[in-house]
Protein backbone atom coordinates (compact mmCIF):
# COMPACT_ATOMS: atom_id res chain seq x y z
CA UNK A 1 0.00 0.00 0.00
CA UNK A 2 2.71 2.45 1.45
CA UNK A 3 6.38 2.22 1.20
CA UNK A 4 9.22 4.30 1.79
CA UNK A 5 12.40 3.79 0.05
CA UNK A 6 16.01 5.25 1.22
CA UNK A 7 13.93 8.87 1.51
CA UNK A 8 15.72 12.02 3.11
CA UNK A 9 14.57 15.04 3.11
CA UNK A 10 15.73 18.60 4.77
CA UNK A 11 14.14 21.41 5.24
CA UNK A 12 15.69 24.72 3.78
CA UNK A 13 16.09 26.44 6.91
CA UNK A 14 18.38 23.55 8.74
CA UNK A 15 21.16 22.73 8.73
CA UNK A 16 20.53 18.66 8.41
CA UNK A 17 18.14 16.65 7.03
CA UNK A 18 15.02 15.61 9.55
CA UNK A 19 14.54 12.35 7.83
CA UNK A 20 17.67 10.17 6.76
CA UNK A 21 17.47 7.13 4.63
CA UNK A 22 14.06 5.97 6.18
CA UNK A 23 12.54 2.60 4.64
CA UNK A 24 9.37 1.54 6.01
CA UNK A 25 6.13 0.21 4.65
CA UNK A 26 2.13 -0.29 5.59
CA UNK A 27 0.30 -3.16 4.32
CA UNK A 28 -3.08 -2.70 2.76
CA UNK A 29 -6.08 -2.61 5.50
CA UNK A 30 -4.08 -1.86 8.04
CA UNK A 31 -4.59 0.45 11.12
CA UNK A 32 -0.86 1.70 11.74
CA UNK A 33 0.10 4.40 14.43
CA UNK A 34 2.94 6.74 14.25
CA UNK A 35 4.51 7.44 17.90
CA UNK A 36 7.28 10.20 18.52
CA UNK A 37 8.03 12.75 20.67
CA UNK A 38 7.24 16.80 19.25
CA UNK A 39 9.01 18.37 17.03
CA UNK A 40 10.70 14.68 15.82
CA UNK A 41 9.79 14.99 11.70
CA UNK A 42 5.94 12.85 11.89
CA UNK A 43 3.92 15.36 10.19
CA UNK A 44 7.26 15.94 7.38
CA UNK A 45 6.50 12.14 6.47
CA UNK A 46 2.33 12.78 5.97
CA UNK A 47 3.73 15.81 4.19
CA UNK A 48 5.98 13.90 2.19
CA UNK A 49 3.13 11.36 1.34
CA UNK A 50 0.60 13.39 0.35
CA UNK A 51 3.08 16.11 -2.17
CA UNK A 52 2.73 18.86 0.57
CA UNK A 53 6.22 18.78 -0.13
CA UNK A 54 8.83 18.00 -2.64
CA UNK A 55 10.56 14.80 -2.58
CA UNK A 56 14.36 15.09 -1.77
CA UNK A 57 15.69 11.79 -2.24
CA UNK A 58 14.29 8.26 -2.35
CA UNK A 59 11.02 6.68 -3.48
CA UNK A 60 7.75 6.97 -2.11
CA UNK A 61 5.21 4.15 -3.59
CA UNK A 62 1.54 4.33 -3.44
CA UNK A 63 -1.30 2.10 -4.60
CA UNK A 64 -2.29 3.18 -7.55
CA UNK A 65 -5.44 5.02 -8.03
CA UNK A 66 -7.04 6.82 -10.55
CA UNK A 67 -7.65 9.81 -8.08
CA UNK A 68 -5.93 10.50 -4.96
CA UNK A 69 -3.60 8.18 -3.63
CA UNK A 70 -3.59 9.36 0.06
CA UNK A 71 -6.77 11.42 1.83
CA UNK A 72 -4.96 13.90 4.60
CA UNK A 73 -6.97 14.98 8.18
CA UNK A 74 -4.77 17.36 9.74
CA UNK A 75 -4.59 18.59 13.45
CA UNK A 76 -7.51 21.12 13.32
CA UNK A 77 -10.35 20.14 11.41
CA UNK A 78 -9.52 23.10 9.16
CA UNK A 79 -13.16 23.41 7.54
CA UNK A 80 -13.76 26.50 5.55
CA UNK A 81 -16.41 28.83 7.65
CA UNK A 82 -17.83 30.25 4.59
CA UNK A 83 -18.76 26.77 3.09
CA UNK A 84 -22.12 24.76 4.70
CA UNK A 85 -20.93 21.13 6.15
CA UNK A 86 -22.11 19.71 2.87
CA UNK A 87 -20.21 22.13 1.07
CA UNK A 88 -17.01 21.76 2.88
CA UNK A 89 -17.19 17.59 2.45
CA UNK A 90 -18.21 17.70 -0.87
CA UNK A 91 -14.26 19.71 -1.58
CA UNK A 92 -12.35 16.96 -2.62
CA UNK A 93 -15.27 16.38 -5.31
CA UNK A 94 -15.46 19.76 -6.14
CA UNK A 95 -11.84 19.90 -7.47
CA UNK A 96 -12.42 16.85 -9.46
CA UNK A 97 -14.76 18.13 -11.20
CA UNK A 98 -17.35 15.84 -10.33
CA UNK A 99 -20.99 16.51 -11.52
CA UNK A 100 -22.88 18.72 -8.94
CA UNK A 101 -25.28 16.16 -8.92
CA UNK A 102 -23.16 13.37 -7.65
CA UNK A 103 -21.09 15.67 -5.36
CA UNK A 104 -24.69 16.36 -3.75
CA UNK A 105 -25.43 12.22 -3.44
CA UNK A 106 -22.05 11.30 -2.26
CA UNK A 107 -22.43 13.93 0.48
CA UNK A 108 -25.31 13.57 1.43
CA UNK A 109 -24.79 9.31 1.80
CA UNK A 110 -21.31 9.90 3.92
CA UNK A 111 -23.17 12.25 6.28
CA UNK A 112 -25.94 9.83 6.63
CA UNK A 113 -23.30 7.24 7.46
CA UNK A 114 -21.88 9.58 10.26
CA UNK A 115 -25.34 10.44 11.50
CA UNK A 116 -24.96 14.21 10.46
CA UNK A 117 -27.67 14.27 7.37
CA UNK A 118 -29.24 17.18 9.95
CA UNK A 119 -26.46 19.44 9.64
CA UNK A 120 -25.61 19.26 5.40
CA UNK A 121 -26.55 22.61 5.35
CA UNK A 122 -24.98 23.96 8.77
CA UNK A 123 -22.31 25.80 8.64
CA UNK A 124 -18.91 24.89 11.06
CA UNK A 125 -19.68 27.68 13.94
CA UNK A 126 -22.73 25.58 14.34
CA UNK A 127 -21.26 22.13 15.44
CA UNK A 128 -19.08 21.16 18.25
CA UNK A 129 -15.68 19.67 18.68
CA UNK A 130 -16.21 16.57 17.77
CA UNK A 131 -18.94 16.92 14.98
CA UNK A 132 -16.23 18.80 13.14
CA UNK A 133 -13.35 15.76 13.56
CA UNK A 134 -16.31 13.91 12.32
CA UNK A 135 -17.45 16.17 9.51
CA UNK A 136 -13.61 16.50 8.58
CA UNK A 137 -12.93 13.08 8.58
CA UNK A 138 -15.90 12.34 6.02
CA UNK A 139 -14.14 15.12 4.15
CA UNK A 140 -10.93 13.01 3.68
CA UNK A 141 -13.17 9.92 3.02
CA UNK A 142 -14.53 11.34 -0.42
CA UNK A 143 -11.19 12.09 -1.75
CA UNK A 144 -11.82 8.34 -2.73
CA UNK A 145 -8.46 7.45 -1.35
CA UNK A 146 -7.46 4.48 -0.29
CA UNK A 147 -4.85 5.38 2.46
CA UNK A 148 -5.62 7.80 4.80
CA UNK A 149 -3.37 10.05 6.68
CA UNK A 150 -4.64 11.01 9.92
CA UNK A 151 -2.56 13.85 11.99
CA UNK A 152 -3.09 13.64 15.33
CA UNK A 153 -6.45 14.48 14.62
CA UNK A 154 -8.21 14.39 18.33
CA UNK A 155 -5.49 16.01 19.87
CA UNK A 156 -7.53 19.20 20.61
CA UNK A 157 -10.75 17.46 22.00
CA UNK A 158 -11.89 16.39 25.57
CA UNK A 159 -10.42 13.04 27.41
CA UNK A 160 -14.06 12.13 26.92
CA UNK A 161 -14.87 13.25 23.52
CA UNK A 162 -11.65 11.97 22.40
CA UNK A 163 -12.21 8.35 23.55
CA UNK A 164 -15.71 8.43 22.04
CA UNK A 165 -14.40 9.85 19.01
CA UNK A 166 -11.03 6.52 19.20
CA UNK A 167 -14.41 3.77 18.85
CA UNK A 168 -16.31 6.09 16.31
CA UNK A 169 -13.23 6.13 14.35
CA UNK A 170 -12.27 2.16 14.63
CA UNK A 171 -16.02 1.39 13.37
CA UNK A 172 -15.74 3.97 10.43
CA UNK A 173 -12.21 1.83 9.69
CA UNK A 174 -13.57 -1.29 9.84
CA UNK A 175 -16.75 0.23 7.76
CA UNK A 176 -14.92 1.61 4.93
CA UNK A 177 -11.90 -1.08 4.65
CA UNK A 178 -9.23 1.92 4.13
CA UNK A 179 -5.97 1.57 5.10
CA UNK A 180 -5.19 4.38 8.06
CA UNK A 181 -1.70 5.58 9.31
CA UNK A 182 -2.43 7.77 12.64
CA UNK A 183 0.05 10.21 14.18
CA UNK A 184 -0.55 10.10 17.69
CA UNK A 185 1.51 11.32 21.01
CA UNK A 186 -1.00 9.49 22.64
CA UNK A 187 0.66 5.93 23.56
CA UNK A 188 -2.83 4.26 25.18
CA UNK A 189 -4.66 5.76 22.07
CA UNK A 190 -1.79 4.20 19.58
CA UNK A 191 -2.35 1.09 21.23
CA UNK A 192 -5.75 1.09 21.64
CA UNK A 193 -6.49 1.66 18.08
CA UNK A 194 -3.29 0.23 15.94
CA UNK A 195 -2.43 -3.43 14.48
CA UNK A 196 0.61 -2.26 14.79
CA UNK A 197 2.85 1.19 16.59
CA UNK A 198 6.26 2.36 14.30
CA UNK A 199 7.96 3.72 16.80
CA UNK A 200 10.18 7.17 15.81
CA UNK A 201 13.54 6.38 17.76
CA UNK A 202 15.73 8.88 16.45
CA UNK A 203 16.35 12.51 15.15
CA UNK A 204 17.02 12.61 12.18
CA UNK A 205 14.32 10.13 11.65
CA UNK A 206 16.68 6.94 9.94
CA UNK A 207 14.27 4.12 11.11
CA UNK A 208 10.78 3.43 12.54
CA UNK A 209 10.56 -0.01 15.11
CA UNK A 210 7.87 -1.74 14.38
CA UNK A 211 5.60 -3.10 17.40
CA UNK A 212 2.35 -5.55 17.00
CA UNK A 213 -0.34 -4.66 19.17
CA UNK A 214 -1.17 -8.04 20.30
CA UNK A 215 -5.39 -7.38 20.88
CA UNK A 216 -8.06 -8.69 18.39
CA UNK A 217 -10.91 -6.12 16.85
CA UNK A 218 -13.28 -5.22 17.60
CA UNK A 219 -11.48 -3.49 20.66
CA UNK A 220 -12.60 -2.98 23.56
CA UNK A 221 -11.78 -0.56 26.48
CA UNK A 222 -11.17 -3.24 29.13
CA UNK A 223 -8.45 -4.86 26.64
CA UNK A 224 -6.16 -1.52 27.91
CA UNK A 225 -5.84 -3.14 31.50
CA UNK A 226 -4.12 -6.78 30.37
CA UNK A 227 -0.77 -6.99 31.89
CA UNK A 228 0.67 -7.47 28.90
CA UNK A 229 -0.71 -4.02 27.34
CA UNK A 230 -0.12 -2.80 30.65
CA UNK A 231 4.16 -3.61 30.04
CA UNK A 232 3.58 -2.52 26.63
CA UNK A 233 2.37 0.93 27.42
CA UNK A 234 4.89 1.36 29.92
CA UNK A 235 7.78 -0.03 27.86
CA UNK A 236 6.48 2.76 24.99
CA UNK A 237 6.18 5.63 27.57
CA UNK A 238 9.95 4.28 28.90
CA UNK A 239 10.99 4.85 24.74
CA UNK A 240 9.60 7.86 24.18
CA UNK A 241 10.81 9.76 27.97
CA UNK A 242 14.51 9.19 27.10
CA UNK A 243 13.68 11.52 23.71
CA UNK A 244 12.48 14.21 25.21
CA UNK A 245 14.66 17.22 25.81
CA UNK A 246 13.31 19.71 28.31
CA UNK B 1 -27.80 49.01 25.53
CA UNK B 2 -25.43 51.07 27.37
CA UNK B 3 -22.84 50.19 24.85
CA UNK B 4 -25.24 51.76 22.12
CA UNK B 5 -25.99 54.74 23.97
CA UNK B 6 -22.54 56.12 24.74
CA UNK B 7 -21.49 57.01 21.61
CA UNK B 8 -25.08 59.06 20.78
CA UNK B 9 -24.65 60.75 24.22
CA UNK B 10 -20.96 61.95 23.86
CA UNK B 11 -22.09 63.18 20.69
CA UNK B 12 -24.40 65.09 21.74
CA UNK B 13 -22.08 66.36 24.71
CA UNK B 14 -19.50 67.94 22.25
CA UNK B 15 -22.34 69.26 20.63
CA UNK B 16 -23.51 71.05 23.39
CA UNK B 17 -20.07 72.42 24.32
CA UNK B 18 -19.63 73.32 20.77
CA UNK B 19 -22.79 75.82 20.96
CA UNK B 20 -21.83 77.33 23.92
CA UNK B 21 -18.13 77.89 22.84
CA UNK B 22 -19.54 79.53 19.70
CA UNK B 23 -22.21 81.24 21.61
CA UNK B 24 -19.41 82.83 23.84
CA UNK B 25 -17.02 83.22 21.02
CA UNK B 26 -19.66 85.17 19.31
CA UNK B 27 -17.83 85.17 16.12
CA UNK B 28 -19.74 83.03 13.22
CA UNK B 29 -17.29 83.76 10.74
CA UNK B 30 -14.95 82.01 12.92
CA UNK B 31 -16.44 79.30 14.53
CA UNK B 32 -20.35 79.15 14.01
CA UNK B 33 -22.91 77.29 16.35
CA UNK B 34 -24.23 73.65 15.48
CA UNK B 35 -27.30 75.60 15.30
CA UNK B 36 -26.28 78.11 12.75
CA UNK B 37 -25.28 75.45 10.75
CA UNK B 38 -28.16 73.66 10.72
CA UNK B 39 -30.24 76.63 9.79
CA UNK B 40 -27.64 77.18 6.73
CA UNK B 41 -27.99 74.03 5.98
CA UNK B 42 -32.02 74.25 5.75
CA UNK B 43 -31.39 77.56 3.99
CA UNK B 44 -28.90 76.28 1.07
CA UNK B 45 -30.69 73.10 0.56
CA UNK B 46 -31.58 73.34 -2.58
CA UNK B 47 -28.28 73.74 -4.27
CA UNK B 48 -26.94 71.81 -1.75
CA UNK B 49 -28.44 68.86 -2.01
CA UNK B 50 -29.83 69.40 -6.18
CA UNK B 51 -26.49 70.34 -7.49
CA UNK B 52 -23.47 69.76 -5.20
CA UNK B 53 -24.37 66.51 -3.79
CA UNK B 54 -24.76 65.13 -6.64
CA UNK B 55 -21.74 66.61 -8.27
CA UNK B 56 -19.54 65.10 -5.40
CA UNK B 57 -20.89 61.86 -5.29
CA UNK B 58 -20.51 61.73 -9.02
CA UNK B 59 -16.74 61.92 -8.51
CA UNK B 60 -16.77 59.78 -5.46
CA UNK B 61 -18.52 57.08 -7.35
CA UNK B 62 -16.17 56.98 -10.31
CA UNK B 63 -12.96 57.52 -8.33
CA UNK B 64 -14.18 54.65 -5.64
CA UNK B 65 -15.14 52.37 -8.83
CA UNK B 66 -12.02 53.02 -10.21
CA UNK B 67 -9.91 52.35 -7.21
CA UNK B 68 -11.57 49.12 -5.97
CA UNK B 69 -10.89 48.02 -9.42
CA UNK B 70 -7.25 48.91 -9.55
CA UNK B 71 -6.53 47.92 -5.77
CA UNK B 72 -8.05 44.53 -6.68
CA UNK B 73 -6.16 44.08 -9.59
CA UNK B 74 -2.85 45.32 -7.65
CA UNK B 75 -3.67 42.74 -4.88
CA UNK B 76 -3.63 40.18 -7.11
CA UNK B 77 -0.85 40.28 -8.98
CA UNK B 78 1.12 41.20 -5.96
CA UNK B 79 -0.33 37.60 -4.43
CA UNK B 80 0.16 35.73 -7.57
CA UNK B 81 3.84 36.65 -8.64
CA UNK B 82 6.51 37.17 -5.84
CA UNK B 83 8.58 39.25 -8.41
CA UNK B 84 5.76 41.73 -8.84
CA UNK B 85 5.17 42.23 -5.48
CA UNK B 86 8.41 43.17 -5.21
CA UNK B 87 8.49 45.39 -8.06
CA UNK B 88 5.09 47.24 -6.81
CA UNK B 89 4.91 47.34 -3.01
CA UNK B 90 7.81 49.92 -2.62
CA UNK B 91 5.62 52.02 -5.48
CA UNK B 92 2.17 51.50 -4.03
CA UNK B 93 3.57 52.93 -0.50
CA UNK B 94 5.48 55.93 -2.39
CA UNK B 95 2.19 56.82 -4.02
CA UNK B 96 0.54 57.46 -0.06
CA UNK B 97 3.71 59.85 0.34
CA UNK B 98 2.75 62.04 -2.19
CA UNK B 99 0.91 65.24 -0.76
CA UNK B 100 -2.31 65.35 -2.74
CA UNK B 101 -3.06 69.04 -2.11
CA UNK B 102 0.09 70.18 -3.39
CA UNK B 103 -0.30 67.67 -6.65
CA UNK B 104 -3.51 68.03 -7.23
CA UNK B 105 -4.00 71.27 -9.00
CA UNK B 106 -1.44 69.96 -11.61
CA UNK B 107 -4.41 67.72 -12.72
CA UNK B 108 -6.46 70.67 -12.98
CA UNK B 109 -3.55 71.66 -15.81
CA UNK B 110 -4.00 68.00 -16.88
CA UNK B 111 -7.21 68.01 -17.45
CA UNK B 112 -8.51 70.55 -17.08
CA UNK B 113 -11.72 71.57 -15.21
CA UNK B 114 -13.35 68.25 -15.98
CA UNK B 115 -14.50 65.57 -13.46
CA UNK B 116 -10.85 63.46 -14.41
CA UNK B 117 -9.04 66.05 -12.32
CA UNK B 118 -10.64 65.30 -9.07
CA UNK B 119 -11.16 61.75 -10.07
CA UNK B 120 -7.60 61.66 -10.23
CA UNK B 121 -7.10 62.85 -6.92
CA UNK B 122 -9.98 60.63 -5.41
CA UNK B 123 -8.16 57.71 -6.71
CA UNK B 124 -4.90 58.80 -5.32
CA UNK B 125 -6.15 59.06 -1.76
CA UNK B 126 -8.60 55.60 -2.14
CA UNK B 127 -6.66 52.48 -4.20
CA UNK B 128 -4.24 52.20 -1.13
CA UNK B 129 -5.91 50.99 1.17
CA UNK B 130 -8.01 48.45 -1.60
CA UNK B 131 -4.56 47.45 -2.47
CA UNK B 132 -3.00 46.78 0.75
CA UNK B 133 -5.90 45.85 3.12
CA UNK B 134 -6.86 42.88 0.09
CA UNK B 135 -3.16 41.93 -0.32
CA UNK B 136 -2.91 41.60 3.91
CA UNK B 137 -6.07 39.17 3.34
CA UNK B 138 -4.79 36.87 0.43
CA UNK B 139 -1.26 36.80 2.66
CA UNK B 140 -3.13 35.88 5.69
CA UNK B 141 -4.45 32.63 4.25
CA UNK B 142 -3.51 29.69 6.56
CA UNK B 143 -0.84 28.00 5.25
CA UNK B 144 -2.56 25.02 7.06
CA UNK B 145 -5.69 25.64 4.84
CA UNK B 146 -3.52 25.90 1.69
CA UNK B 147 -1.86 22.58 2.28
CA UNK B 148 -5.09 20.52 2.85
CA UNK B 149 -5.89 21.85 -0.80
CA UNK B 150 -2.70 20.92 -2.23
CA UNK B 151 -3.08 17.51 -0.75
CA UNK B 152 -6.81 17.40 -2.37
CA UNK B 153 -4.06 18.48 -6.03
CA UNK B 154 -6.01 21.85 -6.46
CA UNK B 155 -4.41 23.49 -8.61
CA UNK B 156 -3.53 27.35 -7.73
CA UNK B 157 -6.40 28.91 -9.44
CA UNK B 158 -8.45 26.69 -7.05
CA UNK B 159 -6.34 27.52 -3.77
CA UNK B 160 -7.13 31.01 -5.26
CA UNK B 161 -11.01 31.36 -6.01
CA UNK B 162 -12.03 28.74 -3.14
CA UNK B 163 -9.54 29.60 -0.55
CA UNK B 164 -7.93 32.82 -0.68
CA UNK B 165 -10.56 35.20 -2.67
CA UNK B 166 -13.59 34.36 -0.01
CA UNK B 167 -10.95 34.09 3.05
CA UNK B 168 -10.03 37.98 2.27
CA UNK B 169 -13.80 38.84 1.82
CA UNK B 170 -13.84 40.51 5.52
CA UNK B 171 -10.35 42.45 4.43
CA UNK B 172 -12.28 43.31 1.50
CA UNK B 173 -15.28 44.96 3.70
CA UNK B 174 -12.83 46.89 5.86
CA UNK B 175 -10.71 48.29 2.36
CA UNK B 176 -14.02 49.69 1.57
CA UNK B 177 -14.70 51.59 4.93
CA UNK B 178 -11.77 52.96 4.58
CA UNK B 179 -12.06 53.88 0.81
CA UNK B 180 -15.76 55.31 1.45
CA UNK B 181 -15.04 58.31 3.75
CA UNK B 182 -11.36 58.75 1.92
CA UNK B 183 -12.74 58.97 -1.46
CA UNK B 184 -15.60 61.91 -0.08
CA UNK B 185 -12.36 63.62 1.07
CA UNK B 186 -10.50 63.13 -2.28
CA UNK B 187 -13.29 64.31 -4.18
CA UNK B 188 -13.95 67.48 -1.51
CA UNK B 189 -10.08 68.44 -2.15
CA UNK B 190 -10.39 68.28 -5.72
CA UNK B 191 -13.46 70.25 -5.88
CA UNK B 192 -11.75 72.74 -3.04
CA UNK B 193 -8.50 72.96 -6.09
CA UNK B 194 -10.60 73.63 -9.07
CA UNK B 195 -14.21 72.82 -9.59
CA UNK B 196 -17.15 74.31 -10.90
CA UNK B 197 -19.62 72.19 -8.66
CA UNK B 198 -19.32 69.91 -5.91
CA UNK B 199 -19.67 70.39 -2.26
CA UNK B 200 -16.19 70.83 -1.77
CA UNK B 201 -16.29 73.47 -4.51
CA UNK B 202 -19.11 75.41 -2.77
CA UNK B 203 -17.18 75.52 0.57
CA UNK B 204 -14.16 76.91 -0.58
CA UNK B 205 -17.13 79.71 -2.08
CA UNK B 206 -18.57 80.58 1.21
CA UNK B 207 -14.99 80.83 2.64
CA UNK B 208 -14.79 83.64 0.23
CA UNK B 209 -17.27 85.06 1.40
CA UNK B 210 -16.29 84.54 5.05
CA UNK B 211 -19.93 82.69 5.38
CA UNK B 212 -18.47 80.31 8.63
CA UNK B 213 -21.68 78.50 8.39
CA UNK B 214 -21.96 78.19 4.56
CA UNK B 215 -18.26 76.96 5.05
CA UNK B 216 -19.34 74.21 7.35
CA UNK B 217 -22.94 73.28 6.04
CA UNK B 218 -21.58 71.12 2.84
CA UNK B 219 -18.88 69.51 5.20
CA UNK B 220 -21.68 68.08 7.68
CA UNK B 221 -23.59 66.90 4.79
CA UNK B 222 -20.45 65.04 3.67
CA UNK B 223 -19.96 64.12 7.08
CA UNK B 224 -23.51 62.51 7.14
CA UNK B 225 -23.28 60.62 3.83
CA UNK B 226 -20.30 58.73 4.57
CA UNK B 227 -21.62 57.83 8.15
CA UNK B 228 -24.94 56.34 6.17
CA UNK B 229 -22.61 54.75 3.18
CA UNK B 230 -20.70 53.07 5.62
CA UNK B 231 -23.11 52.03 7.74
CA UNK B 232 -25.16 50.28 5.15
CA UNK B 233 -21.77 48.71 3.93
CA UNK B 234 -21.59 46.96 7.70
CA UNK B 235 -24.59 45.95 7.68
CA UNK B 236 -24.03 44.49 3.81
CA UNK B 237 -21.15 42.83 5.70
CA UNK B 238 -22.81 41.77 8.36
CA UNK B 239 -25.34 39.55 6.16
CA UNK B 240 -22.57 38.90 3.47
CA UNK B 241 -19.64 37.41 5.66
CA UNK B 242 -21.11 35.97 9.31
CA UNK B 243 -18.37 33.74 9.33
CA UNK B 244 -15.81 36.65 10.06
CA UNK B 245 -14.79 36.13 13.50
CA UNK B 246 -14.49 32.31 12.48
CA UNK B 247 -10.94 33.20 10.64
Amino acid sequence: MLAFEHVTYQYDSKDSPIIEDLSFSVETGDFVSLIGVSGCGKSTIFKLINGILPLGSGTIRLENTSGIPAGYMPQKDLLFPWRTIEKNISLPLELRKTPAAEQKEQAARVLEEIGMTEYAQKYPKDLSGGMRQRVSFARTLLTGAPLLLLDEPFSALDALTRMSMQEWLLSEWSRYEKTVLFITHDVEEAIFMSKKILLVEDKPIRSLKSIDVPLPYPRKREYMARPEIIALRDELVNMLRKQVKI
Amino acid sequence: MKKNLASPIFLFVLLILWQAAAMGMNAAYILPSPIQILKKLWELRDPLFRVHLPATMSVTALGLLISIGLGLFLAIIMDMNESVRRMLYPIVIASQTIPTTAIAPLFVLWFGYSIWSRVLVTILMTFFPVAITVFDGFQSTKREMEELMISFRASRKDIFLKLKLPGALPYFFSALKMAIPLSIIGAAIGEWLGAQSGLGYFSKRMMTQLDGAGVFAPIVLLSVVAMAIVAVISLIERIAIPWRKEL
